[in-house]
């Protein structure tokens, strides 16, 4: 990467990092999209397009699935990984596409919400025979599909949302619903949990346990892979640490700098200890580290959980306000969101928020927060407090999900000494001939260049202990 | 603070010195008929036999002991599979005859790992058929032994650590003299003087060094030199014998301590978890199919393809569900796992009411639960059903933290979706039990069925010829005059 242009503390935009080569522009992205929806006119029979965090996957592929049903009157499956995904996925189709209906096909009407079961373009099916004959827009989860009397080839094209979630086993019966498939994801994404014993699809790069778009990859060598290279969600800043760390492969820029998008504190206090992170947010910093002294333990460290939540709160009473070029506004407790890696922690933060912000704050695991973003995100660091860390804590999809959900700030909190536990850590999977993905090597090397451009950039700062429960 | 339960009984383990009990019911029953084996492979010769000890837990069976001076010696190898070939045809033909599933019982995880090599390296062999028809004939129990807690094959290692938490390190763990030395030590021992001396005999399928050195090669070194000088087959019986003779006495041993360690086992009076009758049916019928596809010529494959992966993938993963419901509905330690763990609830109902909801022409039971968990995986729109009665069930409608900041007390909203009628909504103050899921036996067969009807046709993504591009068709009643793009087009639509 590019050497930091730090120009002293004095300016409004010292910490920030500016985009590398030519701004991204909205051109840029209707330019990928269009690209994209291009190949699908050609009637290729595959086509993956990878995208960054807040590229705008959704949004994409309700234009696909328009363009499919609309536009070439096919029938067009959407799968999506959960039920919340498939009711916004409904949702947001139905608000952006005035002419077209979308069915849910779904276990138990009863637990759609009220919204979309009252909506007039949107009809309930709990069964195949009431799904439309015509062409058609069906929006189901890939559970649902697979356990369905669905038959092969009933469906025109599928298209898969988040496909990295999707593990190959659960996607080939629902691929077979339909002969062209349209896959859309985020490769940094976590990736699919496998409960049982995988050993003996190990040295298979399209294995039953692969996320989906390795069995497109391996089974289509022609593969149309189309990569979109703006990301509207993080501002340059961020790009600089999350692109290196985590998409090697997929080069990406900013659609926004700090100039677009960047906080404000507005309300004058007597200085505390967190305000030093606060001051480098609001000079153009977008992700800066916490860091308490050093302790090992309790996966709920008490520590960690009140220093979040005694920043978040800060946050709040520093008058925080978003700037864009269109005005400011306050944050609020809304805007905020917490990023754990365990459930114990969610726990540990949730009974430490008062009662004010509790209901409002999100406070989510990482794999929870999947899909979901926030202006202001607090991230208890994945090794925080960890002795010694496990393969689950190095996940590079963990942590990244943690790092790309903000707009505008992220707040890491960890304790000292994360350099010595990545130095100490011993890998724990055997590599195998036939398994070329190291995930472990993976995390390793994404926490390593995130720190090292933290401590680079001056975006450490040694906080105390709060005085938490 | 989470607590781990198995870590926290660990430390008891060590403080009082001796095994404490973990999980409370069984979720493998031995059977009469099962088939204990012990066998050891020659040192460095990861897919022989050396020495082999074959019995089954009723003892009615007389005990074999099959031996080779030195498997390298293929023909001489061959001869003990043989004869290990037919015991073990003997055993599959008394099985299908009494309608029963075989039943495999080993000591450990390499013991088993030892008759996988077998299995994986022999069965495709052209060179000996009997050989190859004995490592097919093992196959059925070696991937069996992939299914979560299936019932084919027992560990016996796996299955006493189970139920008990020994003051012993993990690899100690691994060796069942040792862990029955700590579970049921000799009156005349202390449970670390018993577990030292256990571990002076091998219990895996490898000898030890010292042995190999000073005993089995002396009587090897004596068996080859008369060979190699051509001595008749009379001459060489007596060597023959030296080695079998220091060889049976390990595998004796190893046999008697599988015993041993199965009685432990009856002795605790563990409760058998209510799914395990169902579980010995589905080995059962994996047995005839197994039986019918050796009689028409299929192998087990070394590797799948996409097809037999997701039926494979599925069936285990559904065995590991079924299992992990069963545990946390009826084991009272699994239970205390599930609750530290976030998966299962205990709470207090704190409010019952009736609500009218929005299209719903009846009003809903709504009850709201408070609990103190400290970890609670449980969102909105997930079911919850009453650990006691599984045909009450409940949707979780909010999950809020509440209280005094501080206290970790959550508020679940919780919509009644059955059991209104025969049960009732439970009352205010009541302490209830609630689980994510209940063993769902029939849900393997559903999703097999599902499988094998979209599975049932080629297609490109199981490793077909890939079709070519289709041009899409044009969608009826589209003004004639689309633009040019895409993007444009599809403004048309909004």
């Amino acid at each position: 990467m590019t050497a930091p242009r730090l120009s002293g503390l004095a300016s409004p935009r010292a910490f920030a990092l500016e985009l590398r080569g030519t701004p991204a522009t909205q051109a840029d992205v209707e330019a990928s999209i269009e690209a994209v929806l291009r190949e699908a006119d050609r009637g290729v029979i595959a086509q993956l397009v990878v995208a960054p965090p807040g590229a705008g996957k959704t949004e994409l592929t309700l234009d696909g699935v328009a363009q499919a049903s609309g536009l070439h009157g096919e029938r067009v499956l959407v799968a999506s990984n959960t039920r919340a995904q498939a009711y916004a996925l409904a949702r947001r189709f139905v608000n952006k596409y005035g002419r077209l209906t979308v069915t849910l096909f779904v276990r138990r009407k009863r637990d759609v919400p009220a919204d979309l079961r009252a909506h007039a373009r949107v009809r309930v099916e709990e069964h195949i025979q009431n799904l439309p004959p015509a062409p058609c827009v069906v929006v189901a989860t890939i559970d649902k599909l697979a356990q369905s009397a669905l038959v092969p080839a009933s469906f025109d094209t599928l298209f898969v949302d988040e496909m990295y979630q999707v593990p190959a086993h659960k996607y080939l019966p629902v691929a077979a619903l339909a002969t062209k498939q349209r896959g859309i994801g985020d490769p940094g994404q976590i990736e699919p949990v496998t409960k049982i014993d995988v050993t003996r699809w190990r040295d298979d790069p399209a294995g039953a346990h692969v996320p989906a778009p390795r069995v497109l990859q391996v089974r289509d060598p022609g593969l149309v892979v189309t990569r979109l290279s703006v990301s509207r969600r993080l501002v340059a800043d961020s790009v600089e640490f999350v692109q290196p760390a985590f998409y090697q492969d997929l080069p990406f820029r900013a659609l926004d700098g700090a100039a677009e998008r960047h906080l404000e504190f507005r309300t004058l206090a007597r200085h505390e200890p967190h305000d030093d992170v606060l001051h480098r947010l609001e000079h153009g910093a977008s992700i800066v580290l916490a860091e308490l002294p050093r302790a090992f333990g309790r996966v709920d460290d008490p520590g960690v959980a009140a220093t979040l939540v005694s920043l978040a709160e800060r946050l709040l009473a520093r008058g925080a306000h978003l700037v864009t070029p269109e005005g400011a506004r306050p944050i609020t407790p809304a805007d905020l969101g917490i990023v754990c890696a365990h459930v114990e922690q969610v726990g540990a933060v949730q009974a430490r928020l008062p009662d004010a912000l509790r209901p409002h704050v999100l406070v989510e695991t990482a794999n929870r927060f999947q899909g979901l973003e926030r202006q202001v995100v607090l991230v208890w660091h994945p090794l925080a407090g960890q002795a010694a860390p496990r393969a689950f804590h190095l996940t590079a999809g963990r942590f990244c999900v943690a790092l790309s959900r903000h707009r505008v700030a992220c707040i890491l909190v960890a304790r000292a000494g994360l350099e010595e536990t990545l130095e100490h850590y011993r890998e724990e999977t055997v590599p195998r001939l036939g398994d070329d993905e190291d995930p472990e090597y993976a995390g390793l090397h994404a926490h390593r260049t995130i720190l090292t451009q933290l401590r680079a950039l001056d975006r450490v700062v040694e906080v105390s202990e709060s005085t938490g429960l | 603070m989470r607590v781990d339960p198995l870590l926290a009984l660990r430390f008891e383990a060590w403080r009082i010195g001796q095994a404490v009990r973990a999980f409370t019911h069984r979720r493998i029953v031995l059977q009469p008929h099962a088939l204990f084996v012990t066998a050891l492979q020659f040192p460095g010769e990861d897919n022989t036999i050396l020495a082999a000890a074959i019995g089954d837990r009723s003892r009615r069976a007389p005990l074999r002991i099959l031996g080779t001076p030195d498997p390298r010696l293929r023909e001489e190898e061959f001869e003990t599979i043989a004869r290990f070939a037919a015991l073990l045809e003997r055993y599959y033909r008394r099985c299908e005859r009494d309608g029963v599933a075989p039943q495999l019982v080993l000591t450990s995880a390499a013991s088993l790992r030892h008759l996988t090599n077998i299995a994986d390296d022999l069965r495709f062999g052209e060179r000996a058929p009997t050989v190859a028809a004995f490592a097919t004939a093992l196959s059925y129990f070696t991937m069996r032994a992939q299914v979560p807690d299936q019932q084919a094959v027992v560990v016996m290692t796996s299955v006493l650590r189970t139920h008990w938490v020994a003051p012993l390190e993990p690899t100690q763990e691994e060796h069942l003299g040792a862990l029955v030395a700590a579970i049921a030590p000799p009156a005349d021992l202390t449970v670390a003087s018993a577990v030292l001396a256990a571990e002076q005999f091998p219990m895996g399928a490898r000898t030890m060094p010292v042995f190999d050195r000073d005993v089995l090669r002396p009587a090897l070194d004596q068996f080859h030199t008369a060979r190699r000088r051509g001595a008749s087959p009379e001459e060489l019986a007596p060597k023959r014998l030296a080695i079998a003779r220091v060889t049976a006495p390990v595998v004796e041993r190893m046999y008697e301590t599988l015993h041993k360690a199965a009685d432990a086992l009856d002795r605790a009076s563990l409760a058998v978890l209510p799914e395990v009758p169902a579980w010995m049916q589905v080995e059962q019928e994996a047995f005839t199919d197994f039986r019918r596809a050796t009689a028409a010529g299929i192998r087990t494959p070394r590797s799948d393809k996409p097809k037999g992966a997701a039926f494979r993938y599925a069936e285990r993963e559904q065995a590991d569900a079924v299992v992990s419901a069963s545990v946390e509905c009826h084991d009272t330690f699994g239970r205390t796992c599930a609750v530290m763990r976030g998966s299962s609830v205990e709470g207090q109902v704190a409010d019952v009411r009736q609500v009218r909801v929005a299209g719903q022409r009846n009003r809903v039971t709504m009850v709201d639960v408070l609990t103190t968990q400290a970890a609670l995986r449980v969102r909105e729109g997930h079911e919850l059903v009453d650990r006691s009665d599984h045909q009450v069930r409940y949707l979780v409608r909010g999950v809020r933290a509440e209280g005094p900041s501080g206290v970790t007390t959550t508020r679940l909203t919780l919509q009644m979706t059955a059991g209104m009628r025969r049960v009732g909504p439970p009352a205010a103050g009541t302490a209830v039990s609630f689980v994510r899921e209940v063993p769902d036996l029939d849900r393997l067969g559903r999703i097999r069925r599902s499988l094998a009807q979209k599975l049932a046709e080629p297609h490109w993504t199981l490793g077909g010829p890939i079709p070519p591009p289709r041009a899409p068709g044009r969608a009826p009643a589209l003004p004639a005059d689309l633009p040019a793009s895409p993007l444009r087009a599809l403004e048309t639509l909004r």
